[in-house]
């Protein structure tokens, strides 16, 4: 297959997922919004669940079982896709439950209204219908097509291009090819000659998206209307849907690790290195997520400003597009720039991968804050932070302990998973991560490729431990939190 | 008071702010720069490119800087593009080169390096100790340590015997038999090798008609191994490394070399050299010594991957698995004249796949 036919089949496939993420994620968000509080949040967690599953770890428990379908491709590229809509569907949901309407309440009634006197009558003249069809056009674009146009293109990103799954399940995507070409020695220019028909599918679909979004009406904010709660047999189908995800894309996986991780304990003894390469992601993955956060946190204040200007908007998108292109068009163009002669002496440092790294984590830290911005409390918050400034002890840490519940611990959970997006990377930490610095799952993907073997089992579960540990750090760090800052 | 308290508190607010937003980005980037310094030893630690596999070769690299007290810098190859992505680094790095010394895990790759010019000369101990087929006349390289291409049979599909498979070969299906990606590592030579003996046109023809037949192309030897050893297919063409982990995983499989039509088997070495250019040559000789001396070739001999020494080599101290290679691999193709049809296979290679 040439990898013109090969991104062609890879667009379908996107287009597929995209467009079941997209049926699925409506009654999915009316499940959430319409659950009771407890039900909600086993709700989200059993959506999230299988998006926060590193794509590494299921391709890898997996990649027995693919092996197995050689002799049925269709089934195989079934496994591929369910997996992949599986696990990209809580995107769709995130979206179309937290992107804000493009239209105001009042906006859709005063249409209503509009409609009702300005309706053309039956048997009018073709030629006279056609302003109404614009109308029903603009209305759809800027309305509910909006927040899902967004929501399947992001999800059409992720999935056409993915390549770490792909890559381990053994299917044909041009991902696959352009990294092997690449690793093949073909030239780097001739290497992005390949990739110009994928970037340019692409960057039309980017700016199509951007366009959508950011030719909204201004100041439009959430939709406050509370979607129609699905019927009892749908609701049903939907926790058995929500569950039957989080079994094939978290507990499976999970579950094989284990198994194998256990057996293998004694293999961690034997590999010295696998901590001086967990040491290595850690810090390469800390230095990207903390000033992407950073970074983004400064965007999205002026995004959030009511003085947001097309040049700023413009600006989020330049610094966006690089990371949306996906690890490894972006680690190939990075890898490409520091060969140039001025940029040579950085070539062989931690600077390209942690460059790499920044603009990767940038759209999602841009993404997370600004919906951190929109649903934090931050009426609440700033109660809270009234309470820190009270002379009694017992107030101020009252507000302490409430400041960190309500927007710190938050804040906390956003570095926490932008730094495990870093932690989990793969393509572009194989390209250029600087020799002597090999990021753990650089070297757990190599071995993968082996097939499943007990000791790799046990170096997975060791390097899944980090963001676990990271978690229970900043779970415990609340009282260390509320005693410093009580005391200040 | 209070005043005092809110200024106090407020200070020590803003002390934080700039905490979070300078200070721990400072110290994190301090922290992977020292990191890196470390790792990198400020640049002088020896740098290795290394195609073999990690799980065989890092602890033969970390007994060398424990012996020698040389750090070294190890750069391992991807799994499913073997030795190829390495060979091409070292080229695109010529002019300037970070990597000291190059552990390949085939030859032909590195006959493309040294035509290219980025190899060194040097004809230390552990040269002398190899014989004049595996190595390079002008010391650019040497071979040790070979591994032979076989097939791999699953004796529960297919009678353990050398008739059996040459019937399923020869038969009209291949849709039950696994080859890897001849772009990359050993199946590329594999390739190379039919290149050079029955020419371009019969190459090309054998590999279309193969796939015709529907054979299962694959990432690498180790998913060849995997899907043979399952019983998911009935042979495969792997390297006897791959066949060891199935057999010593108790898979029903056995092996038979593969032969090229005048009879003789592709016996593939590693190769070590040094890079033109390097920081560290007293260092890179050193390292170079150590692959090529006796004990390394045992290590291999006796580890899984069961290696077939090149040089001489106690023989009491070889397992009978390596005892038998040995036998076979006498009747070696000559692979040290292939650069150039490894040159035109892998172009032609390169048309057919990456269009």
């Amino acid at each position: 297959m040439t990898l013109t036919a090969e991104c062609g089949w890879t667009l379908l496939r996107a287009l597929v997922v995209g467009a079941f993420a997209l049926a699925l994620a409506p009654p999915v968000c009316s499940l959430i919004a319409n659950a009771r509080r407890a039900g909600r949040r086993a709700a989200w967690t059993l959506l999230l669940l299988p998006y926060l599953t590193p794509v590494v770890l299921v391709g890898y428990a997996y990649s027995n079982f693919s092996l197995s379908l050689v002799h049925h491709p269709a089934l195989n590229e079934l496994l591929y896709a369910v997996l992949l809509a599986v696990k990209l569907t809580p995107v769709a949901v995130v979206v179309l439950h937290f992107a804000p309407s493009g239209l105001s309440r009042e906006a859709i009634h005063c249409r209503r209204l509009l409609l009702g006197v300005a309706r053309p009558p039956v048997g009018r003249a073709r030629g006279a219908q056609v302003p109404a069809l614009q109308e029903r056009l603009l209305f759809f674009v800027h309305g509910p097509a909006r927040r899902a146009c967004v929501a399947f293109a992001v999800v059409f990103l992720f999935a056409f291009s993915e390549f770490d799954m792909a890559s381990l399940l053994n299917v044909t995507t041009w991902t696959v090819s352009l990294f092997d070409a690449q690793a093949g020695g073909l030239p780097l220019a001739q290497s992005l000659r390949l990739a110009s028909l994928p970037i340019l599918c692409e960057a039309v679909l980017l700016v199509a998206v951007l366009t959508v979004l950011f030719g909204g009406t201004r100041g439009a904010r959430l939709d406050p209307e509370r979607p129609r709660a699905p019927r009892p047999g749908a609701a049903v189908l939907l926790w058995l849907y929500l569950t039957l995800a989080l079994s094939l894309a978290t507990v499976v996986p999970l579950t094989v690790v284990l198994k194998g991780g256990a057996l293998g304990l004694s293999v961690l003894k034997e590999n010295p290195g696998l901590s001086d390469d967990v040491g290595t992601s850690v810090l390469f993955a800390g230095v990207a997520a903390v000033v992407a956060y950073l970074a983004a946190g400064a965007i999205s204040r002026r995004l959030g400003a009511p003085s947001r200007t097309k040049r700023r908007l413009l600006a989020a998108f330049v610094l966006s597009m690089p990371g949306l292109l996906g690890a490894l068009l972006l680690g190939m163009l990075v890898l490409g720039l520091f060969q140039f002669t001025a940029l040579r002496a950085a070539y062989d440092t931690p600077l390209p991968l942690v460059v790499t790294l920044m603009l990767l984590l940038f759209p999602f830290a841009v993404l997370l804050r600004v919906l951190l911005h929109a649903f934090g409390p931050g009426g609440g918050v700033h109660a809270a932070v009234l309470l820190t400034r009270s002379t009694e002890p017992g107030i101020r840490r009252s507000g302490t302990a409430l400041v960190w519940d309500m927007r710190t611990r938050s804040r906390l959970w956003v570095l926490i998973l932008l730094f495990c997006w870093g932690y989990f990377e793969v393509v572009a930490s194989a390209l250029l991560a600087p020799s002597g610095m090999t990021p753990i799952f650089v070297r757990l993907y190599n071995l993968m490729h082996y097939g499943q073997i007990t000791g790799l089992s046990a170096m997975v579960l060791a390097a899944f431990l980090v963001p676990v540990v990271l978690l229970v750090v900043v779970e415990a760090g609340r009282s260390v939190f509320v005693g410093l800052r009580s005391h200040g | 008071m209070p005043s005092r308290k809110r200024s106090r508190g407020e200070a020590g607010r803003a002390a934080a702010d700039v905490l979070l937003r300078v200070v721990v980005p400072v110290c994190l980037v301090a922290l992977l720069g020292a990191w890196w310094l470390l790792r990198s030893g400020g640049g002088d630690r020896l740098v290795v490119y290394c195609a073999h596999d990690s799980i065989y070769s890092e602890k033969i690299l970390r007994a060398f800087e424990k012996e020698s007290g040389i750090d070294v810098s190890i750069v391992f190859d991807t799994e499913a593009t073997k030795s190829l992505g390495l060979v091409e680094r070292l080229i695109r790095e010529k002019d300037a080169p970070r990597c000291d010394v190059f552990w390949n895990n085939e030859l032909l790759g590195t006959l493309d390096l040294a035509e290219r010019g980025v190899l060194a000369s040097y004809k230390g101990p552990g040269y002398a100790r190899i014989p004049d087929a595996f190595k390079d006349p002008e010391g650019r390289w040497t071979g040790f340590a070979a591994r032979m291409r076989v097939f791999i049979v699953n004796t529960e599909k297919l009678p353990a015997t050398e008739e059996a498979l040459g019937a399923a070969v020869d038969s009209g299906d291949l849709s039950r038999t696994a080859v890897a990606k001849p772009l990359y590592g050993t199946t590329l030579t594999h390739y190379a090798v039919l290149w050079d003996h029955w020419g371009a046109e019969k190459l090309k023809s054998w590999h279309r008609n193969t796939r015709k037949r529907g054979i299962r192309e694959v990432t690498g030897n180790a998913t060849v191994k995997n899907l043979v050893a399952e019983g998911v297919c009935d042979f495969g063409f792997t390297d006897t490394d791959d066949f060891f982990v199935a057999k010593d995983e108790g898979k029903p499989v056995t092996m038979f070399p593969v032969r090229v039509p005048d009879g003789s088997v592709i016996s593939i070495p590693n190769t070590v050299c040094i890079i033109n250019g390097t920081r560290r040559p007293d260092a890179a000789r050193k390292l170079v010594d150590t692959l090529l001396s006796e004990e390394t070739e045992l290590a291999l001999a006796n580890s899984k991957s069961r290696q077939i020494p090149l040089g001489a080599v106690d023989q009491d101290r070889l397992s009978a698995d390596v005892r038998e290679l040995a036998v076979w691999a006498r009747d070696g193709y000559p692979l040290s004249s292939l650069g150039e049809a490894r040159k035109a296979c892998l172009s032609w290679l390169k048309s057919e796949y990456l269009k």
